[in-house]
């Protein structure tokens, strides 16, 4: 019984550990000014707020960049995928694992590199998205990778013998069985691009400030509602990601 | 048999993975029209036999013939050989039908459905063209392979232990469908399996393989009652042992035939 009831304890103590920031950050998007340890006032001043075009801009280039990131990331990791599971090549198991390096090393290490290896591309746009490719791309490329690999070669053997050319078999057989890792790859890329701080702090362009840069900025300011309500809203950006790979990893990845 | 034109033909052929040499110095010859088995232990070199003929993977050294053409570096989707597997091979996102279909949509042929009717009226599997392979049971997941392959007309036709996924009564209805298939449509016919009585029972020629060279080619009949390969009689030796006696194994290749 007393195993039991600190079982429980231990379980309720880290739940408010961890959700205790994330409804916090909700509670300062929605009190206008936090004074006292208990706001006594509720309202949406800070969510009216963001519609000033400064803040809308930052919610446009998130997106801009978010998206013109993840067009890279995905045809790279679709591309990269087919080639890593369909081909064979000297110094293909290490060069799979380079690849893949940037997932083990802290973004601001690579930031810095970046900043160093391409100085023509400093400040701008361009730069912005090379760093969520180099990022992100090794986690897309693992799930689009892993879904990949596990397609009999069976079937794409019995495609080619049934005379379907490797584009054909690529775009009939290839593409719509893996599409669940695709998918899931897609929104990855999305979710993280839309939540990138650490890399795009090292390497944006202030033509380009993104929400993530917005928050860490206004906090720095001491502007803690704007922040809420962009933490808010990634909050759910990033709920919204992780429930979409689920739903498509287990609506699609059966058969 | 004698008079026809070669079918396919393999000459020297070899293969080497890494190291190891899985095919050394590989000769046969398959007539038009005839069913040839490759008969051997796991691990002989038979599916990479048929991965070479299918083009799939390239030999090392030798050449392959089909129809007396040169097909050693044609790719696979040029050569127009068709193979069933063992693990039949489905499209799994496509139905039946689709699956059936899908050669000859890649190939831009006429009259697609009557074809594919047809084929599936042949292989008695009417009614399930909107099934899609996880709702089919094995034996019907086998006519689906078999018709997707045969609806294009292949020159060859391997067939990869088809027969090893499915029970021993429908073992020998699918046995006896298959060489019924294969007489009617004349088309010419690897079959690799370890089964010596599938072997005996539904080939018109074998070959006894061992690692990686064909150790003895020649009727079921020549190799079950004279064999010349000491190998080749301890291989089958295993049939008498399993059949009461020859006369049944005479019997079994009746019904077939």
């Amino acid at each position: 019984m007393k195993n039991r009831v600190f079982s429980v304890f231990v379980v309720l103590f880290l739940s408010v550990l961890i959700l205790l920031p994330l409804s916090i950050t909700f509670l300062l998007s929605v009190v206008p000014a936090w004074g006292q340890a208990i706001p006594n006032e509720f309202g949406l001043i800070w969510w009216k707020a963001i519609l000033k075009p400064a803040y809308v801009k930052a919610v446009f280039n998130t997106f801009v960049v978010a998206g013109l990131s993840s067009i890279c990331i995905i045809v790279y990791g679709i591309a990269g995928s087919y080639l890593f599971s369909y081909y064979d090549f000297i110094g293909k198991d290490f060069l799979f694992s380079m690849i893949l390096s940037p997932t083990y090393v802290s973004c601001t290490v690579v930031s810095l590199g970046l900043i160093v290896a391409y100085v023509p591309l400093r400040n701008t746009l361009g730069m912005m998205i090379l760093g969520n490719f180099v990022i992100v791309s090794p986690f897309v490329m693992k799930y689009m990778h892993s879904s990949m690999s596990q397609i009999s070669k069976d079937l794409i053997e019995a495609s080619y013998s049934l005379g379907s050319s490797k584009i054909n078999t690529f775009m009939k057989v290839i593409l719509p069985l893996s599409r669940h890792g695709i998918l899931a790859g897609i929104i990855l890329s999305v979710g993280m691009c839309i939540s990138a701080l650490s890399i795009m702090l090292m390497l944006y362009n202030a033509e380009w400030i993104t929400i993530p840069i917005y928050i860490y900025l206004e906090n720095t300011t001491g502007t803690l509602g704007i922040a809420g309500v962009f933490s808010t809203i990634l909050i759910v950006v990033t709920l919204m990601t992780v429930y979409l790979v689920d739903y498509v990893s287990e609506k699609y990845g059966r058969f | 048999m004698e008079d026809s034109k070669i079918g396919v033909k393999v000459e020297n052929l070899s293969k080497s993975f890494g190291s190891d040499q899985i095919i050394k110095n590989l000769n046969f010859k398959i007539m038009n029209g005839e069913f040839m088995t490759l008969l051997g232990s796991s691990g002989c070199g038979k599916t990479t036999t048929l991965r070479l003929i299918l083009g799939s993977i390239f030999p090392d050294e030798g050449k392959i013939y089909l129809d007396e053409e040169d097909m050693t570096d044609i790719p696979c989707h040029k050569r127009n050989v068709g193979i069933v597997y063992q693990n039949y091979a489905l499209f799994p996102h496509m139905t039946a039908y689709r699956n059936i279909a899908f050669g000859l949509e890649v190939k831009n042929e006429k009259d697609i459905e009557t074809k594919v009717q047809n084929i599936m009226e042949k292989l008695n599997i009417l009614g399930l063209e909107d099934r899609y392979p996880n709702q089919l049971s094995g034996g019907q997941q086998q006519r689906i392979a078999l018709a997707r392959t045969l609806v294009v007309e292949p020159k060859v036709l391997l067939l990869d232990e088809p027969l090893s996924n499915v029970d021993a009564k429908l073992r020998y209805e699918l046995r006896s469908e298959i060489k019924t298939l294969q007489k009617s449509t004349g088309v010419t016919t690897l079959y690799v399996t370890h089964d010596q009585e599938e072997a005996l029972i539904i080939s018109d020629r074998i070959a006894i393989m061992e690692n990686g060279e064909i150790i003895e080619v020649g009727s079921p009949g020549d190799l079950y009652f004279n064999p010349e390969k000491e190998y080749t009689r301890d291989f089958l030796e295993i049939v008498e042992k399993k059949l009461e006696n020859l006369e049944d194994f005479r019997k079994k290749r009746g019904k077939i035939r």
